[in-house]
C-alpha cells in the first residue's frame, strides 16, 4: 500500500558449518516487513525459518553465519551494527517472542523479577512503576493473580502460561518490529485467539510490523497480509495471503495446502506419504530444493538455477514449471 | 487397562515468607478409565492440569491421592523392580523433540536405549530391529548412524515415535508430541499412529491444545478444565454435541486454515 517497509531483507544467505561440511541453510531469502502489516512465513520444519529470524536480531549461534545480503532497518543495515547498538535495538525497537518460552527465561529468576529489570533497562521508569505496568499488562493477557504470578519461577508455569508472559512483556516495551517464531504454538485454541487479536490490536493501535512464523496454516491465514513458503532454505512461493490460499503455485505449496486437516475426520483424508528424506543441504549445487519429493519433477528442473519469478502481480514462484 | 481413581494433585506456589502459602490444585478428582486400542484425546485451555495427569500416570508426579490402576496393578503399591517392568507397557513421546534425545548418541543407539535395558538381544539382532523400527516410521535404515541435529523437528519426533514403540508398550500418552511440526508432517504421522494402533493394539492418551489434531485422531474425547473433565464425548463425529461452555469455546476458537469465508472477512478481528 506504498507503505514505507521499517525493515527489508535483501538477498539473505546463511551458512552453517557442521562436521560434515557447510549446510546451505538460507537462500537468496527476500522481503520487506511494513509498518501495520503481518508478513507471514510457513514451511517444512527445518526449512530454516528460525534461522532467518535469528539474523534479524543478529543473533544468530556461533556456527551459522550471514554469507551475504543485508538487512535495512532504519536506512542501516543491522549487519554491520555494534553489539552495543544491536542491544538497544533488541526488545525495544524490534522485539521477539520465540518459540519455546522457556529458553527465554532465567530459570532461577522469578517472572517479576525479569519482567521489572527488562523494562527498566528499556524505559525510564521506578521498580514501583515498573511493577504496576507488569501487572496491568500480564491482566491484558488474562493471567490469573498477576501479583501473585510476578513472585513465580518459570517452571511453575505451564507452557501456554509462560507464553503470555513472555508475550505481555514483549507488548509493554511497544516495539516498532515484533517477530514471532511460532508464538502459539504452545497455546490452546481460545489462547491463541485471544493472542493473535492481541497482535493484531498492536499493529493496528500502535503499527508495529510483524513477521509472524507459523506452521499452523489457520494462524497465518487469519493474520498474515502477505505470505511466503520455505523449503530448503528458499522461498519457493511469496504472495498475498488470498492469492496464496486460493491459487498456490509452487507444488510444495500444493502439498502443505491439501494437508490441511481443519475439522475433518483421518478416515476422510488421505495424504500421501513422503518417504524421502529432506533435502541434503550440503554442498548442494543450485537446483530445485523440492527436486527430490517433487512429483511434477523432470530433468529439466535439476539443470536449472532456480530464480524467485513473477507468476502474476504480487505473486512470486520459485518452479521451472509454474511459469 | 488404565484406570484412574480420584486423582488429586496440588503444587505449592511462590516462597512467601508470611503465613499461608498459595496453592494451585492442578488435578482435582480426576476418574477415567482407558481401554485397549482406543485412542483417548484429552484437550482443555493452558493450565487445566493435562500435562500433570500425564505425569502422574507416567510415575513422575506421585499424587497427593487416588490410584493409578495399569494392567490390573496399582501403581503406587509396587516394587521398583515390578514397576520397572510394567514401565516398559507405558511409554511417552512429549512435544520437544530435540531435548528428550541424548545429542551425542546416534540415532541407532536412541532406538536402541529401551531394547537394550528390557530385552538381552545380540547386536545383529538389534540392528536388525532397529531397522525394521526406522522403516515402520518411515525413515531410511541409513539414518541409523545419524545424530540427532542431522535431521529436521519431524523426523526426530519420528524417532522418538519408533523409541516408545520398540518395546510393543500397551500404552502411549503424547503430550503435543505433534504440536509444533508442519502439518503435512503432522498428518503423516497422525496417519502412522493410527495405523500402529491397530497392527499392535496399543492404547494412546493424546494430549494436545489442538482440536484438529485430536479430532483427527482420537476416538473418545475428555474436556479438563481447572483440573476437573468436565465433559466426555464418546463418538467423535459428534464434535458439535459438545455442550460445556469450555468445549464450545474451545471448539469456536479453531482457525480456520482458510483466509475468510469466501469473503475478505476474517476471525481475527
Ligand atoms: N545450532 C545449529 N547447528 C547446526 N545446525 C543447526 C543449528 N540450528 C539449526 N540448525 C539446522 O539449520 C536448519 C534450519 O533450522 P531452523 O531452526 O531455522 O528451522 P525452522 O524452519 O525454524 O524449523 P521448525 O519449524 O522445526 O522450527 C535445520 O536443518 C537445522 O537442523
Ligand atoms: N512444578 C510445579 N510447581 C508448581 N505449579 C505447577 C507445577 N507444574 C504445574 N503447575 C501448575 O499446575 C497447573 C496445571 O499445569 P499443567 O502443566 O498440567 O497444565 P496443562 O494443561 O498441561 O497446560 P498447557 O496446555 O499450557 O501445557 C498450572 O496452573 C501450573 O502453573
Ligand atoms: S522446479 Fe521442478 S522440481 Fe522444482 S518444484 Fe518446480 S517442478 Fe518441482
Ligand atoms: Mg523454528
Ligand atoms: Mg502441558
Amino acid at each position: 500500500m506504498g507503505q514505507q517497509p521499517i525493515l527489508t531483507v535483501n538477498n539473505l544467505n546463511i551458512d552453517v558449518s557442521t562436521p560434515y561440511g557447510v549446510t546451505r541453510t538460507v537462500r537468496d531469502v527476500s522481503f520487506k516487513i511494513e509498518a501495520g502489516k503481518v508478513f507471514g512465513l510457513v514451511g517444512e520444519s527445518g526449512s530454516g525459518k528460525t534461522m532467518t529470524c535469528m539474523s534479524l536480531l543478529n543473533l544468530l549461534p556461533d556456527e551459522a553465519k550471514v554469507v551475504k545480503g543485508s538487512i535495512q532497518f532504519r536506512n542501516k543495515d543491522i549487519l554491520n551494527y555494534s553489539e552495543e547498538d544491536m542491544r538497544k535495538v533488541r526488545g525495544s525497537e524490534i522485539a521477539t517472542i520465540m518459540q519455546n518460552p522457556m529458553t527465554a527465561f532465567n530459570p532461577v529468576r522469578t517472572i517479576g523479577r525479569h519482567f521489572i529489570e527488562t523494562l527498566r533497562t528499556h524505559l525510564p521508569i521506578t521498580k514501583h512503576q515498573a511493577r504496576e505496568m507488569a501487572v496491568a499488562y500480564l491482566e491484558k493477557m488474562d493471567l490469573p493473580y498477576p501479583k501473585n504470578l510476578l513472585k513465580q519461577y518459570p517452571f511453575q508455569l505451564s507452557g501456554g502460561m509462560l507464553q503470555r508472559v513472555m508475550i505481555a512483556i514483549t507488548m509493554s516495551l511497544n516495539p516498532s518490529i515484533l517477530i514471532a517464531d511460532e508464538p502459539t504454538t504452545a497455546l490452546d485454541a481460545t489462547n491463541q485467539l485471544q493472542i493473535l487479536k492481541q497482535l493484531n490490536w498492536l499493529r493496528k493501535e500502535y503499527d508495529t510490523g510483524i513477521l509472524l512464523v507459523s506452521h499452523d496454516l489457520g494462524v497465518i491465514a487469519q493474520l498474515a497480509d502477505e505470505v511466503a513458503v520455505m523449503y530448503g532454505g528458499y522461498i519457493v512461493e511469496k504472495a498475498p495471503v488470498f492469492k496464496l490460499f486460493n491459487r498456490p503455485m509452487h507444488p510444495y505449496t500444493r502439498v502443505l495446502l491439501e494437508s490441511r486437516i481443519g475439522l475433518t475426520r483421518r478416515k476422510t483424508k488421505i495424504v500421501k506419504h513422503i518417504s524421502v528424506p529432506p533435502p541434503n543441504l550440503i554442498n548442494r549445487e543450485n537446483t530445485c530444493p523440492f527436486l527430490e519429493r517433487c512429483e511434477d519433477a523432470d530433468h529439466t528442473c535439476s539443470s536449472y538455477n532456480l530464480e524467485l519469478k513473477e507468476y502474476e502481480k504480487d505473486h512470486l514462484v520459485r518452479c521451472l514449471k509454474s511459469r | 487397562m488404565l484406570e484412574l481413581k480420584g486423582i488429586k494433585k496440588t503444587y505449592l506456589l511462590g516462597n512467601s515468607v508470611w503465613g499461608k502459602r498459595k496453592t494451585v490444585e492442578a488435578v482435582k478428582n480426576v476418574s477415567l478409565t482407558l481401554e485397549e486400542r482406543v485412542c483417548l484425546g484429552l484437550v482443555g485451555k493452558s493450565g487445566s492440569g493435562k500435562s500433570t495427569l500425564g505425569k502422574i500416570i507416567l510415575g513422575l508426579e506421585k499424587p497427593d491421592q487416588g490410584e493409578v490402576w495399569f494392567q490390573g496393578k496399582n501403581l503406587s503399591n509396587l516394587k521398583a523392580k515390578e514397576l520397572k517392568e510394567l514401565r516398559r507397557n507405558l511409554q511417552v513421546v512429549f512435544q520437544d523433540c530435540y531435548s528428550s534425545v541424548n545429542p551425542r548418541l546416534t540415532i541407532g543407539e536412541i532406538i536402541a536405549e529401551p531394547l537394550r535395558n528390557y530385552e538381552r538381544l545380540t547386536s545383529v539382532q538389534e540392528k536388525k530391529k532397529v531397522q525394521e523400527l526406522l522403516e515402520i516410521v518411515g525413515l531410511c535404515t541409513e539414518d541409523i548412524h545419524k545424530y540427532p541435529y542431522q535431521f529436521s523437528g519431524g523426523q526426530l519426533q519420528r524417532i522418538n515415535i519408533a523409541r516408545a514403540i520398540a518395546l510393543k508398550p500397551k500404552l502411549i500418552i503424547f503430550d503435543e508430541a505433534v504440536s509444533a511440526l508442519d502439518v503435512l508432517v503432522q498428518v503423516q504421522i497422525l496417519n502412522l499412529l493410527a495405523q500402529l494402533k491397530e497392527e499392535f493394539h496399543l492404547s494412546y492418551l493424546f494430549i494436545s491444545h489442538d482440536l484438529q489434531a485430536v479430532n483427527y485422531i482420537a476416538d473418545r474425547l475428555a474436556v479438563m478444565y481447572n483440573g476437573e473433565i468436565v465433559e466426555w464425548l464418546d463418538d467423535m463425529e459428534q464434535l458439535e454435541r459438545l455442550e460445556h461452555p469450555v468445549s464450545k469455546k474451545l471448539l469456536s476458537s479453531v482457525l480456520l486454515p482458510y483466509p475468510g469465508h469466501g469473503s475478505d472477512t476474517k476471525m481475527i478481528y
